[in-house]
Formats: C-alpha cells, sequence, structure tokens
C-alpha cells in the first residue's frame, strides 16, 4: 500500500489553494503526491492511504483543490470508484468526512 | 536730548505697538497664500497627534483612529519627502484590532513607491503604552533606532505581543505566534485558529486586492500583504489578522454577483455588516463553481464548531461577532470605514481540555 503522511512528506502547515497562493498548497500536494501515488496504486492494484493527523489546520481551499481537483483532473475513474482507492487515516472523522463531500461535490458537478 | 512729557511717551509707545502688529498681520497673510501649513513649505517635520485609544470596537474611539489614519495618509500623499513626528504622548491603550490597524497602515504607506517620507514618533507619557510600541518594534517599519526604555521587561502582557506578516498563504509566519500556547491551549482550538488563519489568508490573496482601496493614494500594492498580532492577556490569547484591501463588502459583489441582488431584494440597501454576514454563510452547497470558495467557514470555525472562542469580523464599517457555541451572530455597522478587514480570534487559556 501506497502512503502519504502529509505532515512528513508535505508540510505541517499546508493551505492555500492555487501554486501562486503559497509554498504548500492543494495543487501542488495534488499534482506532486496525490496523483503519481494514486497512478503507481492503481497500476498495483492497491490502495493510497493517506495520514492526516499532525498537521495544523486544514483550510476549506486546500482541502478542496486537493480532492476535489483530483476528481476534476479526469486523469482517473469515477468518484465512486476514486473514494474505494483511498484509505484516510485521522482522529478527526470530520476531517475524513469533508474530504469525502468534497470529492463527491466535484463528481457530482463534473457530471451535470 | 529732550525729555518726553509722559503723555508723549504713551503715544510713541503705543505707534510702536500698532506697527509691530501690523507687520505680524502681513507676514500671517503672506504664509496663508502660500501655504496652508507653514511648516510643509520650510520643509520642517509636521507632528501628527495620536489618538488616547487604537481601537475599532466603538463609534468614538474609531472616528478618532481612523482620523489619525486619513491625516497620516493625506501627509504622505501631498510630499514626496519631508518629516512626520507621531506624537503618541496623549495615548495611554492599544487594543490589539486597534494597533494592528495602525501598524498595518503604517507599513503599507512605507511601501508607496518613490516616496521618501521620513517618520519618528514621539513616545506617549503611559509607560505601558510605550512598551507596547517597542514590543510590536514600530521602530522597525519607521526605519528609526529601538528607543530606550526603563520599563523593559515590566510589563508580562506587553512581552507576549507578537507580530507576523506575509504576503503568501503560508502559516509558517506565523506558527511561532501561536505555537508558544502549546499546552496552554487544546489541539482543537490551536488547529481552529490556523484553519482560520490560513483561510484569511486566502482569502486576501484570492479577492481582497481585487481593486483600488478608497484611501485616496490611487496605489494598488503589487503584493497581497497581511499582518498578524498576537497577545496573551489576562488568560486570554487574541489573534488578529488583517489585510488592507478593497473590504468584503465591495469584494462579495465582485465574487457572487448574484447574492448581493439576492440581498438587495430582500434588505433593499445593503449594509456592509450584513454583506459580511452573508460571505460567512456561503459555503460549498451553495457556491456550485469549483475555485470561487467556500465563504468564511473556516474562520468562524472556533466559535461555531469548537465552541470555544469568539470570533468578529471588522471590514470596512461592518462588524460581525459570533460567540462561542453560538449559531446566531451580532452584526451591525459603525459609523467610519476601516478601509479594510480584520479578523479577530480570542481564546481562553488553561490547561489545554475543550
Amino acid at each position: 500500500m501506497k502512503i502519504i503522511n502529509i505532515k512528513e512528506n508535505f508540510s505541517r502547515y499546508p493551505a492555500g489553494r492555487y501554486r501562486a497562493d503559497g509554498p504548500y498548497n492543494g495543487e501542488k500536494f495534488r499534482e506532486e503526491l496525490l496523483m503519481p501515488a494514486l497512478s503507481e496504486a492503481i497500476n498495483k492494484g492497491e490502495k493510497v492511504k493517506v495520514e492526516l493527523d499532525g498537521v495544523r489546520g486544514y483550510n476549506s481551499s486546500f482541502l478542496e483543490e486537493a480532492f476535489g481537483g483530483l476528481v476534476r483532473s479526469s486523469k482517473f475513474m469515477p468518484s465512486d470508484d476514486l473514494l474505494g482507492k483511498f484509505e484516510f487515516i485521522s482522529t478527526d472523522e470530520s476531517l475524513i468526512e469533508e474530504i469525502r463531500g468534497y470529492m463527491k461535490e466535484a463528481a457530482s458537478l463534473a457530471t451535470q | 536730548m529732550k525729555k518726553l512729557s509722559k503723555q508723549s511717551r504713551v503715544k510713541l509707545l503705543r505707534k510702536l505697538r500698532a506697527a509691530r502688529r501690523r507687520s505680524y498681520r502681513a507676514l500671517l497673510r503672506e504664509r496663508k497664500t502660500h501655504s496652508s501649513a507653514p511648516n510643509e513649505n520650510k520643509g520642517l517635520p509636521i507632528s501628527i497627534p495620536a489618538p488616547k485609544i487604537f481601537d475599532i470596537s466603538r463609534n468614538d474611539s474609531r472616528r478618532n483612529l481612523t482620523k489619525f489614519l486619513r491625516k497620516l495618509r493625506t501627509r504622505f500623499a501631498r510630499r514626496k519627502s519631508y518629516e512626520i513626528t507621531i506624537d503618541f504622548t496623549q495615548t495611554e491603550k492599544f487594543v490589539a484590532a486597534g494597533t494592528l490597524l495602525f501598524y498595518s497602515e503604517l507599513a503599507y504607506l512605507k511601501q508607496l513607491p518613490n516616496n521618501g517620507t521620513k517618520l519618528r514618533y514621539i513616545p506617549p507619557k503611559n509607560p505601558k503604552a510605550f512598551e507596547v510600541l517597542i514590543q510590536i518594534e514600530l521602530h522597525k517599519i519607521l526605519g528609526i533606532r529601538k528607543p530606550k526604555s526603563k520599563n523593559t521587561n515590566k510589563y508580562d502582557d506587553v512581552l507576549n505581543w507578537k507580530v507576523a506578516y506575509g504576503n503568501v498563504v503560508n502559516n509558517e509566519h506565523c506558527a511561532p505566534a501561536i505555537e508558544a500556547y502549546e499546552g496552554q491551549l487544546a489541539e482543537p482550538l490551536i488547529d481552529g485558529i490556523f484553519k482560520g488563519l490560513a483561510e484569511a489568508m486566502t482569502n486576501t490573496v484570492h479577492h481582497a486586492y481585487a481593486d483600488i482601496r478608497e484611501d485616496g493614494l490611487n496605489h494598488k500594492p503589487s503584493k497581497n500583504n497581511w499582518w498578524m498580532f498576537s497577545q496573551a492577556r489576562d488568560k486570554e490569547l487574541t489573534v488578529v489578522f488583517c489585510d488592507l484591501g478593497i473590504g468584503i463588502p465591495r469584494s462579495l459583489p465582485k465574487t457572487h454577483p448574484s447574492l448581493l441582488d439576492k440581498l438587495r431584494s430582500v434588505f433593499g440597501k445593503v449594509d456592509d455588516h450584513q454583506c459580511i454576514a452573508s460571505s460567512v454563510e456561503l459555503n460549498a452547497t451553495s457556491t456550485k463553481i469549483p475555485g470561487r470558495g467556500k465563504g468564511l467557514v473556516n474562520v468562524i470555525e472556533l466559535a461555531s464548531k469548537n465552541g470555544a472562542g469568539n470570533v468578529i469580523i471588522y471590514s470596512n464599517k461592518g462588524i460581525y461577532k459570533l460567540a462561542p457555541g453560538e449559531t446566531k451572530p451580532i452584526s451591525c455597522d459603525l459609523k467610519d470605514s476601516i478601509l479594510g478587514t480584520i479578523i479577530c480570534w480570542s481564546v481562553r487559556l488553561g490547561k489545554g481540555d475543550l
């Protein structure tokens, strides 16, 4: 299983949406960590485990761009299957729900 | 020499006095025709008295502060190079939000291109107020030497003022000011503050500087500047964030034009505080366009979700306040605009439990 620990592999302070926003933005996280990990996991028939704890305050722009943007990128499968490719680990259940919400919302907008 | 009679002496003295008065009046007339402020033409320093209290939460203190800031801006705009002395003699109290507004405005004015205005200040008579100015390092913005004080390290709550600033979305800048209170604040509260700051920074970068600020300077900064203060006092941590952009009431119609039309159909005239409230209430379900923002949901999370802190948003004339655990905010407009947005989070410091 491919593991992404956001604090260790990306930043303790992820924030912002686009690359121009700041150094640890959602677009950069999606393109440099999330997409390569997902491609590798799909090829191997595995899941991507995303460890969310240890980070200071995920803001909505970062999460939406990273995970909602992944659905919008249309390089991968429909969102229901895409959600099944992820295992989110956090002590904050509402955070996992928020991420799932962004992915589902992006998928529903894409099909409209 | 013939000695003058008493009557003649009085007559002569009167004539001399009248001549002096005439020449003094002529001098005044001459100055008035050349300049409204005599010191300007002579290149002498201009002194601007600072208000007694730096606060934006009340009409009277806000009026004094915004009037003072307007004077500063006018002086900066009028001449390319001369000296301004800010006179803090009568200043007694610095409230975090009002002080941050002043600090940000000065930093903004100092960044104006081709402006060689020199700034200095006369310290407050009040020793604690003087310590605040030293602690926030006002001298660094002004480009002067650090003033000497007899009361260094005397006031604990003054030592706890911390400053951060930047122009991108990056919580690393704010981390030292917030993480100093780890152990005294529950983790969700620290997270709540970081979330709020990240959201505020994102809004600053995306929307705040979309147009020219209505401050008369006709200047659009090349960078999306923001400033932050944190202050621990009476077992309460206050974190304040400021941008000197166009304010939520002016950015809302640009980001969500249909929402403003809806508000107009309900209220007729839309006040600034109503724009703030609407901006807070925007959420993922109401903005179906990716990248158009999720409102200020994260900004108020400390009060709405964690139920442990106060959140106040000041934008232009509007104030929006949400108390811990409350769902209904209190909001209103004050008389004067701060020409920007200030967000203020405050939480009780304790053992770190919620």
